[in-house]
């Protein structure tokens, strides 16, 4: 299969991060990491809405202090989770843009953010698509060929609908996601396919454990490797730790210090709090090679300048439980692979907050002083993964990446609810992907004509303790006593690791199947084609809309001009009924700006524009009877005419600009 | 006695572990769908390998075979003992709505 050269299109590997992005592709027998139209490898996972436009990535950070409700961040925080969830709501407070409840009983969160003077809400997955899009246009601007796939990245510890939502998200980008891979696997590869550059493909069979902890989340696998195959072995961690909750530590001690110093709390102004926590965040860098950095910013709130001097030791102390609690999971991971600490031949460490010399200092001590890899790149090491397992999916590698096998593994425990609220497990945690499983139930009641079947996912003995995937029921089970039927249960976990239900009533000739899906707050298919549709028309609005926005500007900035004009001339100069005329014509077009200016494009605006232009200039002429300005006048009219002509716009006023004109004496 | 999880992995029931794990590496090569191969010959391989490669569960299938009762064959440690073959669904489960 060659397509030719204006179908040819790249399966891309996307890093989706919290806080940063990152996209690589596998070209010419080697992985090329993308750098974006900033010139930058990773991308801000930011997306802003301003008065004019949207922007994403760097340049929604950049303007972030200035327009902090309407800068989205942390979508990856939000994705697959519900609003009452605690993690939500905890989160909350500390973002300054606005989530709301989407009223529904599936109780969806919405980003909510104000777009051109209108409130518009937001799914966390459409913001998610929109970095996903930036993501793949970076792609396209490198290769100059459409990108239409991609491999996606996921915490290994993502649950089912996390992985679901962020396969919504890439198909709302116009991706098709070829699969939901684990980050630290991904990462694995790249540190893989590095060793086996270095030193011969690897015969004996090796185990290594990788430690990957970025933004937002915190994930531990261990695989192993042995010719061309890695097979993950287990994985645990923590959906929600990484580099952002250690700036929120650093962040709440610069607050508390404000108070006592200022007595007065910041913590209201968003400004002041995100321009602190760009600060705070910088420290937290600083702190991975100096031992002591100053955080300063100049009139933080109420016109107090804000410094504070942190050391390492205090920023450590400050985090202490975060890095301890990050080695629970490798101990979990330990244990799931049925490994002796010894047997793990390297460590590699993942994501930007692994650079935190006590993060390093802890693992290593856990592991007797043992070196941890560095040599891969952390902060590309997962899309560079990502971008080697998008061609060998998609068949697009050359011989020694085809050849490459990757076992990955589900992270918990898959099962459903039985009598007396327990879980039966039909799926166990660290079960190799794709698994299937079956196992037969039957009822509890005679003549019971339905069964409920709830799906939970998690590692505890009653289902009240995991984590509800959803429900549904099996109807018209032939009546009969209790213990009779056989009701059969099937469980499939696909290679993105994502879940399907299957019910059978073998016994009846009449079999009934379902399948689970659309639950836990997921979007529908219908709202997937329509995010889609929505993501299309903003492609469109984004290229317009530069264009559009600036016209609507100046049209402001010219009737702003307009009114200092008449207020400037006095009633010597200005008749009184020039005046009210100019005064109804200025509070029309503001009448007009506020409803159908919502609308409205460039030439509407340019065309309103020139409609205050002529009625203006029609009475200065009045004013200034000077012959030179006339004629500099009846150009300008006859632009006006020209834009009559050419139907650019109506004249709203009812009064031909000819009749205006005046004879200058 | 048949023991089809040794012909699926295409070694003797007297195989090593090592054995076991390089067979099943080989043939994942092969039947994995992200080389071309079928699911359900992937997972009947996965199984093998998840039974054979535990030393316990081996123990039980080696003695039971594969007309042994279903729990020789699960790892679940936290299944409690099952008074009928079946497990009990309630018609009125517990959810969460």
């Amino acid at each position: 299969m060659s397509p030719s050269p204006e179908e040819k299109s790249y399966a891309v590997g996307i890093d989706l991060g919290t806080t940063y992005s990152c996209v690589g592709v596998y070209k010419d027998g080697e992985v090329q990491i993308i750098a974006n139209d900033q010139g930058n490898r990773t991308t801000l996972s930011y997306v802003a809405w301003t008065e004019q436009e949207r922007l994403l990535g760097d340049a929604a950070k950049n303007q972030v202090a200035s327009n902090p409700t309407n800068t989205v961040f942390d979508a990856k925080r939000l994705i697959g989770r519900r609003f009452d969830d605690p993690i939500v709501q905890a989160d909350l407070k500390l973002w300054p843009f606005k989530v709301v409840s989407d009223g529904s009983k599936d109780d969806k969160p919405l980003i909510e953010v104000f777009y051109q003077g209108v409130e518009k809400r937001f799914h966390p997955e459409e913001i998610s698509s929109m970095i996903l899009t930036k993501m793949k246009q970076t792609g396209e601007a490198y290769l100059g060929h459409r990108v239409r796939e991609a491999v996606i990245t996921v915490p290994a510890y993502f649950n089912d609908a996390q992985r679901q939502a962020t396969k919504d998200a890439g198909e709302i980008a116009g991706l098709r996601v070829l699969r939901i891979v684990n980050e630290p696997t991904a990462a694995a590869i790249a540190y893989g396919l590095d060793k086996s550059d270095k030193s011969g493909v690897a015969e004996k069979e090796t185990h290594i454990l990788v430690f990957d902890m970025g933004g937002g989340t915190f994930d531990v696998s261990v695989l192993a490797i042995q010719d061309s195959v890695f097979e993950v072995k287990a994985t645990a961690g923590d959906p929600h730790l990484g580099g952002e909750d250690f700036d929120n530590r650093i962040l709440s001690h610069c607050i508390a210090d404000f108070r006592r110093k200022h007595q007065s709390d910041p913590t209201r102004n968003q400004r002041a709090l995100r321009r602190l926590r760009t600060q705070c965040e910088r420290a937290k860098r600083l702190l991975s090679t100096q031992t002591s950095v100053t955080i300063e910013v100049d009139s933080l709130h109420e016109g107090n300048d804000f410094s504070i001097r942190l050391s390492r030791a205090k920023f450590e102390e400050l985090c202490i439980d975060y890095f301890k609690k990050a080695m629970e999971p490798v101990e979990q991971c330990l244990k799931d692979s049925n490994l002796p600490q010894k047997a793990i031949t390297d460590i590699v460490m993942v994501g930007g907050s692994t650079r935190i010399p006590k993060v390093q200092e802890l693992i290593k001590a856990f592991f007797n002083g043992k070196e941890l890899c560095k040599s891969i790149n952390p902060d590309e090491a997962v899309a560079y993964g990502a971008a080697v397992q998008a061609a060998i999916v998609s068949g697009q590698g050359s011989e020694d990446v085809q050849n490459m096998l990757l076992l990955d593994v589900a992270p918990l425990s898959l099962g459903i609810e039985t009598a007396g609220g327990m879980m039966q497990v039909l799926i166990e945690r660290n079960s190799t992907v794709p698994t299937s499983k079956s196992q037969d139930f039957t009822t509890f009641e005679d003549y019971q004509d339905h069964v409920d079947i709830s799906v939970y996912e998690g590692e505890r003995a009653m289902v009240k303790d995991n984590n509800f995937l959803g429900k549904f029921t099996l109807k018209d089970i032939p009546k009969s006593l209790r213990g009779v039927p056989k009701i059969q249960v099937t469980f499939t976990i696909d290679t993105n690791g994502i879940l399907q239900v299957r019910a059978e009533d073998a016994k009846s000739q009449k079999r009934s199947e379902i399948q689970i899906a659309n639950e836990k707050g997921r979007l529908t298919q219908n709202d997937i084609q329509k995010m889609l549709q929505e993501a299309e028309k903003y492609k469109g609005e984004d290229e317009i809309s530069k264009g559009d926005m600036l016209a609507k500007e100046e049209l402001k900035v010219y009737m702003q001009r307009f009114e200092k004009g008449i207020q400037d001339l006095d009633d010597t100069k200005l008749q009184r009924e020039d005046r009210e005329r100019l005064e109804g014509k200025l509070a029309d077009a503001y009448k007009w700006l506020e409803n159908d200016g919502l609308k409205a494009g460039k030439p509407e605006f340019d065309g309103k524009q020139k409609e205050l232009q002529a009625v203006m200039n029609t009475v200065m002429l009045k004013i200034n009877r000077s012959q030179t300005e006339f004629w500099d006048q009846q150009v300008v009219h006859h632009e006006g005419e020209k834009t009559i002509d050419k139907g650019g716009f109506i004249l709203h006023c009812g009064v031909d600009i000819r009749d205006l004109i005046e004879d200058p004496q | 006695m048949r023991l089809r999880l040794y012909d699926l992995l295409g070694v003797k029931p007297e195989a090593s572990h090592e054995e076991i794990r390089r067979a099943y590496r080989r043939l994942a090569l092969k039947l994995h769908p992200d080389r071309g191969g079928d699911s359900k010959a992937f997972q009947e391989l996965a199984h093998a390998y998840e039974v054979l490669s535990n030393e316990e569960r081996r123990a039980a299938y080696d003695r039971f075979g594969d007309e042994g009762p279903l729990d020789a064959l699960s790892p679940s440690p936290r299944r409690h003992p099952a008074e009928d073959i079946f497990d009990i669904l309630g018609s009125r489960g517990g959810g969460a709505f």
